[in-house]
C-alpha cells in the first residue's frame, strides 16, 4: 500500500471518529442566541453581568445566549419600526403604547402570547395580578408582557428642607402648607422663584396644575386615554363619562388654574417657565427654586444631585400628599412598558422560557435588576437593597422584567416612602377604573388629534403654569380648538360606551 | 514704479479691511465661545451662562467624554470609515463621471438616466434597509457604513460637468499616441481635475464624518459605533434622565452643558484641520485657465 492510500485511510478514520463523537454529543449543545432589543444604553456592569445570567439560564436548562441590542431613546421609534418592517431576526422587542405598540400590533409584528405563557410562562403569569393582565390586553389579547412595579406612578414634591427649617415651618403635610411655604420663601428670598414646574409641552405632565391634580383622591380628576398628559378631556369619579374642560370646567380645575395664575403674578413661578429646559437645575444646581415635582415618594435618589444641593448649603426632603387610605384612588392598571415576542422569531418558546426564568424567584429577578449579590449590591433587611459598585442597575429591567411582586426598594427610602410604594404595588389599594382594559382606537380621529395638539401646544403649557390669564386664554383656546376637541370627545365616549356594554 | 494712492483710495481700502475683519470676527466668535466654554466649569455654565473667558478651568466635560474606551473605539471607526470611504467613493465617482462625460461611451445616456432619476425618487426606508441588511448581509459590518454612500449622484453630476469642460482634443491626441482610456483618465484627466476631485473628496469626507444615520439603521453593537452615534446616544441619555425625575439612583453627574460644547469641539476639530489642506486646490482651481497663452 503506498503512502497516499495509508494517509487517506488514516484521515478517514479520524473523521469517522470525530463524527461518532459529534453524534454522541449532548442534544442542544449549541446554545440558541436570543436577540433582544432594549432602549437606552448598557449599564456599567452589563458586560460582566451577562455571562453570569447566561450561566444561570444554562444551569436551569434554558440553553440560550443573549444578544442584546441597545437603541438610543431618540431613535427607538424609527429603528425598531424599521427592524420589524425589515424582518430582522429579533426575538424580544421592547415596545409601549406611547411608542408605537398599537401600530405594530395592527401590522401583525407581534405574537399573541396566551398559549405560550400558559405552557412556558407560569412564573410570568404568577408575578402579575389578574387586574394587570386584564387591563393590559389589546383587543382582548395578550400581545406583550406588561412591565411595571406599581399601578400608579409615584408622585411627590421635593422641597428645600433647610429653608423650611429656617422659616420656622413644621414638616409640610398639605398643599396649603406648600403654598404658604412658597410664599414665605419668596418673601425671604425675592430673587428666588420657589415653584419649579415644567412649561415644555413635551413634559407637561410636570406642569403645576397637572401635578396638583395627581393628588386629588376625592373626585379623581384624571387624564383620558386620548391625551395622557392633558386634562382638557378628563374623567372624574368612576362613571366612564368623558368631560371637556371647554364645556364643563370642574370647580377644582377652575381653582387650580386661577391659583397658578396668582402664583405667576406673585413671582412664585419663573417668568421664563415656558422655555426652561431642565426644571431640576433651578432646584439642585442654582438654588433658585424651593419646590419641585418628583416621581418618587422619597427624596431624590441621585447622590450627585443631593451633593449639588448640599454644595449650595441646602438639603431637600420629600412631601407626600397622596392618601394612604385604600379605596380612594382610581387606577386603570395600565402599564407604560411591554416586552413583546416578534412574530418572525424562530425561538418563541425559548424567549418566554428566558423571561419565565427571570421571573422565577427573587434571586433571578434581582440578578437581572441589580447585578451579582454581594458584589454589585447587597440586601438591606427584606425589603431594601443597597448599591456596592455604584452602577445604577444591572439590566435596565423596566424594559425587560419589572413586576410588582419582587421589587426591592432603595436603602435611602424612608419609612413613609416604603409604605406608599407598597400601597401602590397592591391592586386592592385601588378602585378599578370602569375603563380598565379599554384601548382607544385613535385612527378615526387621528387628523383631529394632530390638528388639536397643534393648537393645544400654544395654550396648555401656559395655562398649566399660570403664564396667561385663564379666562381670556380659555376663551381664545376654545374659539380655535373646541369643535375639534368635541369630535375627539364624542369618538372617545362612543368607544367607551361600546366597551362598557361588553 | 507703484503710483501713490490717493486719500480716497486709502480710506476705501481701510473701510474694506475693517468690514472684512469685523465679518471674520463675527464668524470666528461662535467657535471661540464653544472652545472656551468647553473648558469652563459646568456649574458656572449653568448658573451664569456662556463666558467670554475661563472663570474656572475644568476638564470634566472632556474627562466624561473620554471615560472608558468607547470614545476611542468610535473615533477609530469614524477615521477608518472616513478615510476608506472618501478614497473609494472618489475613485468610483470620478471614474463613473468620466464614463458618463465621454462622448464615445455608448450607453452613457441610459446610465445617466439610471443615475439621476433616483435622486428624485427613492426606494423608501424599508426598501433600503432590506437591500443592505437582508440581501447584501452588511448589517453589523463596517461596510454598511461605507457602501451606501459610495456613489452620490449629485457629485457625479458635478464631475461630469467638470470633465465635459475639458477639451476633447486632449483625449484624441492621447489616443493617437496610443493611450487607452485608463491611461487617459489617470495620467491626463485626473491631474488637471484636482480642484473638482478635491471638492468631491471634501464632500465625501464630510458625509462620512458626520454620518450617524447608517449606524442607527445597521449597527447594533457598540464596537462599530462611529463618533456621531456615540455622541447621539450620550445626548439622548442625558435628555432621557429628565423624564425619570429623580427616580434613578447613583446617576453620575453629567456636565450636560459643557458636554455639548466638548462634543462639538472633538467632532469639528479634524474637519477644521482638513479644510486648509484642501483649500489650496480650490484656489488653484479658481485661477486655472485664467491666463491663456
Amino acid at each position: 500500500m503506498n503512502r497516499t492510500k495509508i494517509l487517506c485511510l488514516v484521515l478517514m478514520a479520524v473523521f469517522v471518529t470525530m463524527g461518532a463523537f459529534a453524534n454522541g454529543a449532548k442534544e442542544g449543545a449549541n446554545p440558541v442566541t436570543l436577540s433582544i432589543v432594549q432602549p437606552s444604553e448598557k449599564t456599567a456592569i452589563f458586560d460582566s453581568l451577562l455571562p453570569v445570567i447566561e450561566k444561570g439560564l444554562q444551569t436551569d436548562g434554558v440553553n440560550v445566549k443573549l444578544d442584546v441590542i441597545f437603541v438610543p431613546w431618540s431613535d427607538l421609534a424609527t429603528k425598531t419600526q424599521v427592524m420589524l418592517a425589515g424582518q430582522d431576526n429579533v426575538d424580544l422587542m421592547f415596545d409601549a403604547p406611547w411608542l408605537h405598540m398599537n401600530q405594530m400590533i395592527a401590522q401583525g409584528y407581534y405574537e399573541e402570547l396566551t398559549s405560550l405563557l400558559n405552557t412556558y410562562g407560569q412564573n410570568i403569569l404568577r408575578t402579575r395580578p389578574k387586574e394587570m393582565w386584564d387591563a393590559n390586553k389589546f383587543n382582548g389579547k395578550i400581545m406583550g408582557i406588561p412591565l411595571g412595579l406599581f399601578f400608579q406612578q409615584p408622585h411627590g414634591w421635593a422641597i428645600r428642607a433647610d429653608l423650611r427649617e429656617k422659616l420656622g415651618f413644621s414638616p409640610l403635610k398639605t398643599y396649603a402648607d406648600i403654598v404658604k411655604y412658597a410664599y414665605a420663601v419668596k418673601k425671604d428670598n425675592p430673587k428666588m422663584f420657589p415653584l419649579s414646574f415644567d412649561g415644555n409641552y413635551s413634559n407637561i405632565q410636570y406642569g403645576l396644575v397637572n401635578w396638583k391634580m395627581l393628588d386629588d383622591s376625592d373626585t379623581n380628576i384624571r387624564f383620558t386615554q386620548a391625551f395622557p398628559a392633558s386634562l382638557m378631556l378628563y374623567y372624574k369619579n368612576n362613571d366612564g363619562v368623558v368631560h371637556n374642560m371647554f364645556d364643563e370646567m370642574d370647580p377644582k380645575l377652575d381653582t387650580a388654574l386661577k391659583e397658578a395664575r396668582q402664583f405667576y403674578m406673585d413671582g412664585l413661578i419663573n417668568p421664563d417657565v415656558l422655555s426652561i429646559k431642565d426644571i431640576q437645575d433651578d432646584f439642585y444646581n442654582t438654588g433658585k427654586a424651593a419646590v419641585l415635582p418628583i416621581r418618587l415618594f422619597s427624596n431624590n435618589r441621585s447622590t450627585d444631585k443631593l451633593n449639588n444641593i448640599k454644595a449650595l448649603g441646602g438639603s431637600s426632603e420629600p412631601v407626600v400628599l397622596a392618601t394612604k387610605t385604600p379605596g380612594k384612588v382610581i387606577s386603570n392598571f395600565v402599564m407604560d412598558n411591554f416586552i413583546c415576542v416578534t412574530k418572525i422569531s424562530k425561538n418563541k418558546e425559548l424567549a418566554i422560557r428566558f423571561l419565565d426564568w427571570v421571573n422565577k424567584n427573587t434571586d433571578n429577578y434581582n440578578l437581572v435588576e441589580h447585578g451579582v449579590k454581594g458584589k454589585d449590591w447587597a440586601p438591606v433587611g427584606t425589603e431594601k437593597w443597597k448599591n456596592i459598585t455604584g452602577a445604577e442597575f444591572g439590566w435596565q429591567a423596566y424594559a425587560l422584567s419589572w413586576n410588582p411582586l419582587y421589587n426591592l426598594l432603595p436603602e435611602a427610602d424612608d419609612a413613609n416612602a416604603i409604605v406608599m410604594q407598597k400601597l401602590i404595588a397592591t391592586s386592592s389599594y385601588f378602585v378599578k377604573d370602569v375603563t380598565a382594559g379599554f384601548t382607544f382606537d385613535a385612527q378615526p380621529v387621528k387628523n383631529e388629534i394632530a390638528q388639536y395638539q397643534g393648537i393645544e401646544g400654544k395654550y396648555y403649557p401656559a395655562l398649566m403654569n399660570g403664564v396667561l390669564d385663564p379666562a381670556d386664554t380659555m376663551a381664545k383656546f376654545k374659539s380655535e380648538a373646541a369643535p375639534t376637541l368635541k369630535i375627539i370627545q364624542d369618538e372617545l365616549q362612543k368607544q367607551i360606551n361600546a366597551f362598557l356594554k361588553k | 514704479m507703484r503710483r501713490p494712492r490717493g486719500v480716497g483710495e486709502v480710506v476705501f481700502f481701510a473701510l474694506v479691511y475693517i468690514v472684512v475683519i469685523l465679518f471674520a470676527l463675527v464668524c470666528l466668535f461662535p467657535f471661540y465661545l464653544i472652545l472656551i466654554n468647553s473648558f469652563v466649569d459646568n456649574k458656572i455654565l449653568n448658573q451664569d451662562g456662556y463666558q467670554l473667558y475661563i472663570k474656572k478651568l475644568s476638564f470634566d466635560s472632556y474627562k466624561f467624554l473620554f471615560q472608558g474606551t468607547q470614545a476611542y473605539t468610535s473615533y477609530r471607526v469614524t477615521l477608518i470609515v472616513t478615510a476608506l470611504g472618501s478614497v473609494l467613493a472618489t475613485v468610483i465617482t470620478s471614474t463613473y463621471a468620466f464614463v458618463l462625460s465621454h462622448r464615445k461611451a455608448k450607453y452613457r445616456h441610459i446610465m445617466s438616466f439610471f443615475t439621476y432619476v433616483p435622486m428624485v425618487m427613492g426606494t423608501g426606508l424599508v426598501g433600503f434597509y432590506l437591500l443592505v441588511a437582508q440581501w447584501l448581509h452588511l448589517k453589523d459590518t463596517i461596510w454598511a457604513l461605507i457602501f451606501p454612500y459610495l456613489l452620490n449622484p449629485f457629485l457625479v453630476f458635478v464631475l461630469v460637468n467638470f470633465f465635459r469642460a475639458l477639451p476633447y482634443e486632449l483625449y484624441e491626441s492621447a489616443a493617437i499616441d496610443g493611450a487607452n482610456d485608463i491611461y487617459v483618465f489617470f495620467r491626463i484627466v485626473l491631474p488637471i481635475s484636482i480642484p473638482g476631485i478635491a471638492t468631491v473628496i471634501l464632500f465625501y469626507a464630510l458625509t462620512y464624518w458626520n454620518d450617524w444615520w447608517l449606524a442607527i439603521l445597521f449597527i447594533n453593537h457598540d464596537y462599530l459605533h462611529p463618533l456621531q452615534m456615540m455622541i447621539r446616544s450620550l445626548m439622548s441619555q442625558i435628555n432621557a434622565t429628565q423624564y425619570v425625575m429623580g427616580r434613578s439612583m447613583y446617576i453620575q453627574s453629567v456636565p450636560s452643558e459643557g458636554l455639548k460644547l466638548a462634543t462639538v469641539c472633538i467632532t469639528i476639530g479634524p474637519i477644521v484641520f482638513l479644510y486648509p489642506l484642501i483649500q489650496r486646490y480650490f484656489v488653484k482651481g479658481l485661477t486655472l485657465g485664467a491666463v491663456k497663452g
